[in-house]
């Protein structure tokens, strides 16, 4: 049987997973780390760099790392990196090619397929974008699925009872809330809203301005001129702002982070938690308003939802949780891991693909409305940019809808398709799609020739147009004419060969010896886990009364133990529990 | 293959919301999306003409073989639309009797 891996391909943190015996797991790169930061870039040799190692020299070497670059799918710009150009499809495929690499080591065989996914909000050009950076890497990109329908995917129902789940999903880049209803095993996504250029990195760049503009006043220099120093504050403000969801007050220090007339400036700042959340506020509100926009899609009621479940690292921000709960009345879950699920929701769908029985069924929807631009009344007036719907947002996928349209004059022998997606009534306030020109209608036709448009959306939300003259039959179907398409056919096989270079030859997989090695769930690790069970039982009741110190040392170890759905080798196991078994004699001794 | 809605979901035109719910899922379950889109795309339409009250209506009003005459569709319908829930005076003079 075919191998369908599942891949998070995320703003700023990638993840790739499998179905292994009926069971969802995180395939680990080499040191054993489930999370590839995604970031991409070149050394002072002009080597390669993925991951931590080149999130690491993004402060030293801004001008030869990239961030951030989901922001950019779908849009028709290239970054630089080192002294090249890169197109966002080409960086986003450099991290797909690692991830395919580590499942590849992990696994001992190759893998070809992939379910990835994408913010529910992703609209037609960035699923393509997509889909074109996963067939870079060398990946046959078998289904394009929506992250928080993926997310749940993984949660387990409590009962054959129908439950609506609310799944805010905020994360580096991007924002989206679905409403999710379960029953009898068949998961229905009701709708969806978003923002896709809302997330956590917006809630840093806020932070940096802050600081930065409080620095300008006291000492007269602007950082965020200072490429580098720019860098270096970027990151600490992100790690100070992960403080601030456990810490009501934090400082950011900074020593030598630029210098004026030969002498060194250091930073010293202290932000408080209230303040900051000041400064997020008018952002997540427009995430409540998303939220209730959802509800409203859904016709349900915020007493109508069950669970509220938090996808994404920005979720853990109290204030999001807090804005939830009065929005909603009830208080905000954890129960999937924010981080991981999403990875582990595309592995459940692509083992479902390649015909296991994973025991749900997913019924996704397209949260955008699509359509084309008409004659019609606009404000009181006539306008030739009317947005006629075709397939309304909310609408399950796969979705086939026609309309008729006419044509305008006598003897019109042409009429522009123009397709757009979005929800106002002026086309050009919405999204284009792509367009084209069924020419060749017959010339004696009069006024009112009728036109059907026809609209197949496929279960990746991509879009097929088809207009045909119902009087002749003459029919012709699009072929978008959007950035992503256009350099598809220029730049595919160049792009692959840029690619091809930056990897250097394929390494060969590990010999299968070394392939045993690697955990897998077998019957030793759940001996393992069970004698395990005794000691997390014991390390629980003793959790309340030990110093803050030793709780936070001991809920390391549990969490690490807790974790099923990464693996852990039975040594791994072992280990942990030694570590616990000597914490709690040492605790009980004294 | 028919167009009728309750063909397409193998239910008779007196199936009730639940039934109708009840038989789509199972039918999803057997032709997911994933595996099965086309067939998946027609259980869906059929399923929402059926819980669209107006085209349901429509559907069994002009359905040659459909069994119900105008009246019994008709009873049907304001049964529906009544108020389901009794008055307690009225439970208490029931249980008087
Ligand atoms: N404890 C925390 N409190 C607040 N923010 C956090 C915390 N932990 C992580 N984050 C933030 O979460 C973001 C990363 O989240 P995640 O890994 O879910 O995003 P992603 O999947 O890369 O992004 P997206 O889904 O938008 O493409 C970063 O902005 C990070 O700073």
């Amino acid at each position: 049987m075919d191998v369908i891996v599942g891949i998070d391909l995320g703003t700023t943190n990638s993840a790739i997973a499998v179905v292994r015996d009926g069971q969802p797991i995180v395939l680990r790169d080499e040191s054993g780390q489930p999370i590839l930061p995604s970031v991409v870039g070149l050394d002072y040799d002009g080597q390669l760099l993925v991951g931590q190692r080149a999130r690491n020299q993004a402060i030293l070497a801004p001008e030869r790392t990239v961030k951030s670059i989901k922001r950019k799918m779908g849009q028709d710009v290239t970054v630089t990196m080192g002294d090249r150009q890169y197109t966002p499809q080409e960086i986003s495929a450099i991290i797909l090619r690692t991830l395919k690499q580590q499942a590849e080591r992990a696994l001992g065989h190759p893998v070809q397929k992939a379910v990835i996914t994408v913010p529910a909000f992703f609209n037609d050009m960035q699923r393509e974008a997509t889909r074109e950076a996963g067939e870079l890497a060398g990946l046959e990109v078998v289904r394009i699925i929506n992250e928080p329908t993926a997310a749940s995917l993984v949660y387990e129902p409590h009962s054959e009872r129908q439950e609506r789940l609310l799944v805010y999903d905020l994360g580096g880049g991007t924002f989206d809330v679905s409403i999710v209803q379960i029953e009898r095993g068949v998961i229905e996504v009701l709708s969806s809203h978003g923002d896709t250029q809302l997330g956590g990195d917006d809630f840093d760049q806020l932070l940096l301005d802050r600081v930065c503009h409080t620095f300008q006043e006291q000492q007269g220099l602007e950082l965020r001129d200072l490429p580098r120093a720019r860098s270096r504050l970027l990151q600490a403000v992100e790690a100070a702002k992960i403080r601030l969801s456990s810490e009501a007050v934090t400082e950011l220090i900074e020593e030598f982070l630029a210098e004026r007339d030969g002498a060194p400036l250091h930073l010293r700042h202290e932000l408080a938690r209230h303040a900051y959340e000041d400064l997020i506020r008018p952002l997540l509100d427009k995430t409540i308003r998303s939220v209730d926009a959802a509800l409203a899609d859904a016709t349900l009621h915020a007493q109508d939802i069950d669970k509220i479940i938090l996808v994404g690292g920005s979720s853990r921000t109290p204030l999001v949780q807090q804005l939830l709960e009065q929005q909603l009345a009830q208080p905000p879950h954890f129960e999937i891991d924010p981080d991981l699920c999403v990875a582990l929701g595309a592995a459940v769908q692509g083992a479902l693909i390649a015909g296991q029985d994973v025991g749900s069924v997913l019924v996704d929807i397209t949260p955008h409305t699509l359509g084309i631009e008409c004659l019609g009344p606009l404000r009181g007036m006539l306008s030739p940019h009317l947005f006629s719907p075709i397939i309304p947002r909310n609408t399950p996928l796969p979705a086939t809808r026609s309309e008729i349209y006419h044509t305008v004059v006598d003897g019109q022998t042409a009429a522009n398709i123009h397709v757009f997606q979005g929800e106002d009534q002026d086309a050009r306030h919405n999204q284009p799609v792509g367009k084209f020109t069924l020419e060749g209608l017959n010339r004696k036709a009069v006024e009112g020739n009728e036109i059907l448009v026809r609209f197949d959306l496929n279960l990746d939300g991509i879009l097929t147009v088809a207009a045909v003259e119902r009087a002749t039959g003459l029919e012709q179907r699009l072929t978008i004419e959007n950035p992503i398409q256009a350099f598809r056919a220029k730049n595919r096989a160049e792009a692959k060969a840029k690619l091809a270079a930056m990897f250097g030859p394929e390494q060969p997989l590990p010999s299968s010896a070394a392939v045993a090695d690697l955990p897998a769930p077998t019957t030793a690790q759940d001996a393992a886990r069970q004698a395990a069970q005794q000691l997390i039982g014991k390390a629980r009741r003793i959790l309340p009364s030990v110093s803050a110190e030793d709780r936070t040392e001991i809920e390391r170890l549990l969490t690490h133990l807790d974790d099923t759905r990464v693996p852990l080798s039975v040594e791994e196991i072992q280990g942990l529990c030694s570590q616990l078994e000597d914490l709690l004699f040492y605790l009980e001794d004294a | 293959m028919s167009t009728n809605p309750y063909d397409i979901l193998g239910l008779g035109s007196e199936a009730t919301e639940a039934e109708i719910r009840q038989q789509y899922l199972t039918l999803v379950r057997q032709h997911p999306p994933d595996r099965d889109p086309e067939r998946f795309a027609a259980i869906r339409a059929a399923y929402d003409q059926l819980r669209d009250p107006v085209t349901s209506l429509e559907h069994r009003l002009f359905d040659v073989t459909s069994h119900e005459t105008l009246e019994s569709l008709l009873a049907r319908e304001r049964a529906k639309s009544l108020p389901r829930r009794i008055a307690t005076d009225v439970l208490l003079s029931l249980a008087d009797e």
